[in-house]
């Protein structure tokens, strides 16, 4: 079997797991490549007809693009799409120009919303491991308390793909069926399979997106990539991370250095 | 040149100490500054914050609220429920400021590099952003004034970085941000008619952090340079002086003290020395496992307890809290230096020194208040002797070491002065001038402002003896 092959197979087991053991499971779809590709999977994994709901977090601050995307897939992939806004937090006075509250407000606590809304105790997640440091603990099956915690030092172990997928009452477990993949693995997959998505990944006079979200919080990375093949290419020669194009990524080193040479740190 | 001064001016000059102004008057290095003493009386000594750091200050002085209530308890802080560093920034900051007050009550407000203000808020003027603004798109409010800024030649701040390098170059930088500083201001003094006008020089910070010991020991060419920089800072504020006139009023004032650093102290290490922490191997503030420490900490002296139910790991008991701290602090103030001397002045206690609400002294049994942001405060906040610097540095090579910064922040002798403003009488701290300037602006002062005054009246005069009082 061939990378992308065993790839495939472990992510659709560790999905059809998941559905096996959760009774109320939903898929979080961001829309960008990675959990489309996921998205992908989970059709797959049910043929063609996924049996719970797929949740999209709406900031209300995302590309255009995205939004037409989902739309339009929405229908073409007959999903039953769950959309989920903090409507309070962009009622009252999100202070937008901090990135963590921000996030926190729109994203952590719209989620959290939508679980307590719909009791979900599984959520099927697009993370994987090589995207950012703190993504390196994360298992396959994570679970997480009643107020979101993470205690990734008290984590089972997952040796010889064994995996621990019951989770206790009153927490709810999140599944990674993709973890294991990097970014290049996911565009190889794309190619090969022939996945849509968001044409703002290819580049338009010069510049791309490599991770997409909020139209705010973005910013394009200079690229000729306008292929899925040219960016295959791009991503084998560059050793730029990622999420260097995301704000708060950025921002936080930015800190970090000035503080230290001040002695702050 | 002559303008209409606005109805309040402040001057902050970010960490200038009672001694080391004292010093330089005297030595003849600022005698403009020594004229306005003669006609204004002599500079008040003023309290800081608990820890005396420019962010946690400027923002009680911002909102007349203790840090239990605003939020800001250093330049890092942790991501509540984890041991992940954060750096809260102006968006941070719990409750009210003045600027946002005077705005609403429709004043002009002008507010220039005040620590802890980027990223800027909208408010009834001008609001550019202070330490830790990165960039020049999102500087200011409104922000147009960024692209103005950046075509003056506008400088955010010193490149830290040269502290390091070279100190000579940093006080030819530091010489040049100032000059720009103060020509923005002038430019912005003139620009219109202000009700409020506050104007924030860092430099000085800057400059006691890296060349403090060698201006005290004098007679180098680095001494010379320092002097030079503070007769430079005197004549621009000379100008702004003569500018304003005599009749305006004005708040001149500095957020913490500074001493010379004679040793940086690695709480981190100290406490993995004596078995409250244990290390793990990397490069972060919170290189412990969390599994088996007890007690941690953040620059500069700000203590957490591990506390089991507080924090995702914690081991503390609830029960055993007390007791850990009352060990902890009775270790720490015996620490001591290669010489016998000791290292710890005194150590606070969570409740001693912030509120997490109304205007009294939270009670003991209410330790464990789980209101936000209260419940982010340090458990213990350590105070050193002078000299003693306290770090973190867990994985630091000795308990004991020296950098190329020779000033630290102290809590006790930051100045305040004024012309044609009445200051509040007795014990001056930084968080009482949020008050003054209110009184001063004829604005109503929010109840839940922590005021000097035992009863809480709004828009009242000044009263009677206070009891229980925030740092």
């Amino acid at each position: 079997m061939n990378r992308l092959d065993e790839l495939e197979n472990q992510s659709l087991y560790i999905i059809r797991e998941a559905f096996h053991n959760y009774r109320n499971l939903v898929m979080l779809w961001s829309i960008g490549k990675d959990s489309t590709t996921l998205l992908w999977l989970v059709r797959k994994a049910f043929f063609g007809k996924i049996p719970f709901p797929v949740l999209h977090i709406d900031t209300s601050f995302k590309f255009q693009e995205i939004y037409n995307f989902r739309d339009r897939y929405v229908k073409e992939w007959g999903l039953n799409l769950l959309i989920t806004r903090n409507e309070e937090a962009l009622k009252t006075e999100v202070d937008f120009d901090s990135k963590l509250q921000c996030c926190m407000e729109l994203k952590t606590n719209a989620l959290k919303q939508a679980i307590r809304q719909h009791d979900f105790d599984g959520l099927l997640l697009g993370i994987r491991r090589d995207e950012h440091g703190v993504r390196a603990k994360e298992r396959l099956f994570s679970p997480r308390d009643q107020n979101f915690r993470w205690q990734y030092d008290n984590q089972p172990a997952e040796l010889w793909d064994q995996y621990k997928s019951e989770a206790e009452s009153n927490t709810h477990m999140r599944i990674h069926p993709i973890l294991n993949w990097t970014e290049l693995d996911i565009w190889k997959y794309i190619r090969q399979e022939n996945i849509p998505f968001v044409n703002l990944y290819l580049a338009k006079h010069g510049k791309r997106y490599r991770s997409i979200g909020c139209e705010t919080c973005c910013t394009a990375i200079d690229s000729d990539a306008d292929s899925v093949a040219k960016i295959i290419e791009e991503l084998e020669t560059t050793d730029i991370a990622e999420r260097a194009g995301r704000a708060q990524d950025k921002e936080d080193d930015h800190t970090m250095q000035k503080l230290r040479a001040l002695g702050y740190m | 040149m002559s303008i209409k001064a606005p109805h309040l001016t402040v001057l902050s000059i970010d960490g200038l100490s009672y001694d080391l102004f004292q010093k330089l008057m005297a030595d003849g290095d600022m005698p403009t500054m020594s004229s306005f003493c003669k006609t204004h009386g002599i500079p008040r000594k003023m309290r800081s914050t608990y820890p005396p750091v420019s962010c946690v200050a400027w923002t009680s002085y911002a909102t007349g609220l203790n840090p239990g209530k605003h939020g800001i308890f250093g330049f890092v802080d942790r991501k509540p429920g984890t041991y992940d560093t954060v750096f809260p920034n102006g968006g941070f900051v719990r409750g009210q400021t003045i600027w946002g007050i005077l705005s609403d009550s429709g004043k002009k407000v002008f507010a220039m590099n005040i620590p802890c203000t980027f990223p800027p808020r909208k408010i009834n003027g001008i609001m550019i952003g202070g330490f830790l603004a990165s960039s020049f798109d999102r500087l200011s409010y409104p922000s147009a004034i960024g692209n103005y800024l950046k075509k003056q030649g506008y400088r955010i701040d010193i490149n830290p970085f040269l502290g390091h390098s070279s100190k000579e170059e940093l006080v030819s930088e530091l010489e040049l941000v100032l000059e720009k500083r103060i020509e923005a201001l002038l430019y912005f003094l003139e620009y219109e008619h202000w009700d409020f006008f506050h104007a924030h020089i860092m430099c000085t910070d800057r400059i006691n952090h890296f060349l403090l010991q060698h201006y005290y020991d004098g007679d180098s060419k680095l001494a010379f340079m320092f002097r030079k920089f503070y007769r430079k800072l005197d004549n621009l504020l000379g100008q702004l002086l003569d500018i304003l006139g005599k009749e305006a009023s004005i708040l001149v004032l500095s957020d913490h003290g500074f001493t010379p650093i004679k040793q940086e102290v690695q709480l981190g290490r100290f406490l993995a020395d004596t078995g409250w922490l244990v290390p793990r191997r990397e490069q972060d503030p919170f290189a412990f496992d969390p599994l088996h420490t007890k007690a941690f900490c953040l620059t500069p002296g700000r203590i957490y307890i591990n506390l089991k139910g507080r924090e995702s790991q914690g081991c503390v008991l609830e029960s055993e809290y007390k007791h850990v701290r009352k060990n902890l602090s009775k270790i720490l103030l015996d620490l001591r230096d290669d010489d016998g001397n000791r290292i710890i002045k005194t150590i606070q206690t969570k409740e001693s020194i912030y509120w997490p609400n109304g205007h009294s002294r939270p009670d003991t049994a209410n330790i464990f208040n789980e209101s936000f942001p209260f419940s982010m405060a340090p458990d213990l906040v350590a105070i050193p002797f002078d000299g003693y610097d306290l770090k973190n540095g867990i994985n630091a090579d000795n308990l004991f070491t020296k950098s190329a910064l020779e000033g630290m922040h102290t809590y006790e002798n930051a100045i305040c002065m004024s012309q044609n403003l009445t200051l509040p009488t007795g014990d001056l701290k930084i968080r009482l001038m949020a008050d003054a300037i209110l009184r001063k602006m004829n604005v109503c002062i929010p109840p839940e402002m922590d005021m000097p005054q035992k009863k809480f009246e709004i828009c009242s005069t000044p009263q009677e003896k206070f009891i229980n009082e925030p740092t």
